[in-house]
């Protein structure tokens, strides 16, 4: 008996060892100056924010480190799939989404955005060689692959299944699985962004992109709804300053196809954001 | 190259193994402590202790792991900000308990009646015979049903992702999303881990079993009987 219990203790012993050693991990990181903002970022996302060999990276996570530095603040990170992100922003679980958001009418009423420092539209794409036209992906009896709770989910349901016969909408927790079943054949097209169409394309995926959809639209980082932590005004004043001073051209040149036009910031802001309305909070 | 890759980032998949364990051996301790007091309270409670321990047991195994991960997750938002490892292990750890309660609960009642009128009969109360007469015999019962639970709940881990814990299929994801590519050989892989953990906690589990065997005593014989594997 005496034996078998020491086996159990010693078990409970090392358990307890791991737990504090990656507590104190934890800990470690938040021996930093200024305030220290919980933000969520989903690192399955690339270019826009994902992790590579436990670090994390992108042009958003880029950003914001130089923003960081810029506005003497501090970010700690907590990785949340997809759709976990606006819920745990909604829930005060994190003070910021760190990615790449698209901006719309409907999300601005749970979210606060900051301004949209990137103009997006998004493409379809179909199996290389297979021939299918834009008529073919997008017309009656397709069968499309988007990301769940993505803006091109919506936009596809609403021009796409709503206008034409027999779509088949397939929903995804990130496109990479959609494009992977466009290679197996499941699907007949996949939604996704021009930039992230092109990185796959670039890495060699075996897809090829037949047209774009007409919904171009901007992207932006997100906080909390009426900016509980008082971020907004930082993370707008960080984008107009590394924009200007170039460190944003740097980090886009970093991750980007080369000779992709590069637009100023802030890109186009709609009518509806009331973020958007004067005054714009870190802009005078 | 996606073994080169493999191969870099190795250190931090096996992080992702070292936080599944610890999740694991907390969550079914856990399961074991509440399973077992659940049990009792269902075989030898009175009225109220039983409707309760069943109430418990209906909830927890009746709702999907990720509902209880959520609720627990987002549901105490407000007034306790619970980290997600924590999370993770109360939400898959009751749920565990719930399961593993009907695993001691039939192997309580599997124990022939005879044996509590013995422990009467030589002057212990019924506490001292549960726990000293019944229980010692019930938990030799268990470990076969009980090397399922483990099983399942190993893999049961992998939803911890959804509140935010970056174990391994997480960062096998991480590697399939920034190469584009590659799901089939990094899932694979990861799926390789995991039947590696399986075997190795069910060979423990078996041996454990062989050890506290009593030789005569069982009605089969266990060293001929347990499965290897």
């Amino acid at each position: 008996m005496k034996r078998k219990l020491n086996g159990v203790v010693w078990l409970l012993v090392v358990v307890f060892l791991m737990v504090s050693i990656n507590l104190s991990f934890a800990g470690g990181q938040q021996e930093a100056e200024g305030e220290v903002y919980s933000a969520g970022i989903e690192a399955a996302f690339p270019p826009w924010a994902y992790a590579e060999k436990g670090e994390y990276k992108g042009i958003v996570v880029d950003a914001v480190r130089a923003i960081e530095e810029l506005e003497g603040f501090n970010v700690e990170y907590k990785d949340l799939p997809w759709p976990s992100l606006i819920p745990a922003l909604e829930q005060g679980k994190i003070d910021m989404v760190v990615t790449g958001l698209s901006v719309t009418c409907e999300r601005a009423e749970i979210l606060d955005y900051t301004i949209p420092f990137f103009a997006l539209k998004d493409v379809v794409l179909v199996a290389e060689g297979s021939g299918t036209s834009m008529a073919e992906a997008t017309g009656d009896g397709a069968r499309i692959g988007v990301q769940a709770g993505s803006t091109q989910h919506d936009w596809v349901e609403a021009n796409i299944v709503d206008k034409k016969n027999n779509v088949k909408l397939s929903t995804y927790e990130d496109f990479l699985m959609a494009v992977n079943d466009v290679d197996s054949g499941r699907l007949d097209a996949v939604v996704v962004d021009r930039l992230s169409a092109l990185q796959y394309i670039e890495k060699g995926s075996p897809i090829e992109m037949v047209g774009e959809l007409d919904n171009a639209r901007s992207v932006a980082m997100a906080v909390g709804k009426g900016d509980p932590n008082g971020i907004l005004g930082k993370l707008n004043r960080g984008f107009v300053t590394i924009y200007e001073n170039g460190t944003w051209e740097e980090i886009l040149k970093s991750y980007l196809p080369a000779g992709l036009e590069i637009d100023p910031i802030p890109t186009q802001m709609r009518d509806c954001i009331d973020t958007y309305q004067d005054p714009v909070p870190g802009l005078d | 190259m996606i073994y080169q890759i493999l191969l870099e980032e190795l250190p931090y998949l096996l992080q992702g193994v070292l936080i599944i364990i610890e999740l694991l051996v907390l969550l079914l301790l856990l399961g074991l402590i509440v399973g077992i007091a659940l049990s009792a309270m269902e075989v030898y409670g009175n009225f109220f202790l039983r409707q309760s321990a069943r109430a418990f047991i209906r909830i927890f195994r009746g709702v999907p792991a990720t509902v209880l991960l959520f609720l627990v997750y987002y549901g105490m938002s407000g007034l306790y900000d619970i980290p997600s490892f924590a999370a993770a292990v109360l939400a898959l750890g009751l749920r565990s308990a719930a399961y593993q309660s009907q695993i001691f609960r039939g192997a309580i009642e599997s124990i022939p009646s005879g044996q509590m009128k013995a422990a009467h009969a030589i002057g212990m109360n019924k506490i001292q015979g549960v726990l000293f007469i019944i229980l010692p015999q019930a938990v030799r019962l268990s470990i076969g049903p009980w090397s399922n639970e483990f099983s399942s709940e190993l893999k049961a881990t992998s939803l911890a992702y959804l509140v935010g814990v970056v174990e391994l299929l997480r960062r096998g994801k991480y590697i399939v999303s920034y190469t584009y590519g590659n799901a089939l050989v990094v899932f694979v892989f990861c799926g390789v881990i995991y039947f590696i953990l399986t075997r190795l906690g069910n060979n423990l589990l078996y041996k454990f079993e062989i050890r506290i065997s009593v030789p005569g005593f069982e009605r089969r014989n266990v060293r001929e009987s347990t499965i290897k594997g």
